[in-house]
């Protein structure tokens, strides 16, 4: 195997963000597929818009 | 200055991802589906991050605004939806990717206009400096998986930021669960080809 070449569960191990045994060489794609799936985590859900507010019948937040 | 290991770190402490298993939406579904507001708003408060997220590195014209029309579209569709947790999910990222294909296409059919890839200002929540650490690395990610083909782009964003199983991909995209599975392992290794060729974005 080269060291280009990616088994199965590699791909499943670098998807998942997991660190590959033995595979230092891919220590950059894991960081990478790592940190998507860590930003998704803090990416805030943004504010509702009024026609969504009004569509599922939330009561607006109180204005300050 | 803070390495990409750290910052993920960072990242990932302050989401609380790795502590935290989500909770599950069954019961949400349920309530939202009998006309429950404030458990579809729970199931906002829950998701619209994740599909907002998902839309971003797809670097749609408006992340924040499409996301409201998948949830507005998601609360009608609501009463046909069958399945459970992962099922809502990957029913959820169908509809995302489909309102984010219309956006790309609206958007080829429109003059191209400046690119805004200034400061995300919804990268960050918190400590000025962190936030900052945040938007450079988000950039520096999204550089990356625009080397990718459209294919591989998609598969790769569904799978990791969507959390799909390549079954729900392959369904998702109408290919075969085969054609998934290459097409992700030539992104991984396309990935790392490029990380080998510019070590400098590492």
């Amino acid at each position: 195997m080269t060291s280009l070449d990616l088994s199965t569960r590699d791909v499943d191990d670098i998807i998942d963000g997991a660190s590959v045994h033995g595979r230092t060489d891919l220590a950059g794609v894991v960081e990478l597929t790592s940190f998507m799936r860590a930003s998704r985590e803090v990416e805030p859900a943004p504010p509702m818009r009024a026609d969504l507010v009004r569509l599922i019948g939330v009561e607006p937040p109180p204005a300050n | 200055m803070q390495s990409t290991d750290q910052r993920t770190e960072t990242t990932a402490k302050r989401s609380g991802a790795a502590r935290r298993p989500p909770p599950s939406l069954a019961p949400l579904v349920d309530d939202a589906r009998a006309g429950c507001p404030r458990a579809f708003e729970e199931i906002y408060r829950l998701l619209a991050g994740h599909v907002a997220s998902y839309l971003r590195w797809h670097r749609a014209s408006d992340p924040d605004g499409l996301t409201n029309d998948v949830f507005a579209q998601v609360h009608r569709k609501l009463p046909t939806f069958e399945g459970d947790d992962q099922g809502f999910r990957s029913w959820l990222f169908t509809i995302a990717h489909h309102r984010m294909i219309d956006d790309r296409r609206r958007a080829n059919r429109q003059p191209p206009v400046q690119d805004d890839i200034g400061v995300d200002e919804s990268a960050g929540c918190g400590d000025v400096e962190e936030d900052a650490f945040a938007v450079m690395a988000c950039d520096h990610v999204r550089d990356l998986v625009a080397v990718l083909s459209p294919d591989q782009r998609d598969v790769v964003l569904l799978r990791v930021v969507a959390d799909l199983s390549v079954e729900e991909v392959a369904r998702l995209l109408g290919k075969g669960e085969g054609a998934v599975k290459a097409l992700q392992h030539r992104a991984l290794s396309a990935l790392r080809r490029h990380l080998d060729t510019h070590p400098a974005l590492r």
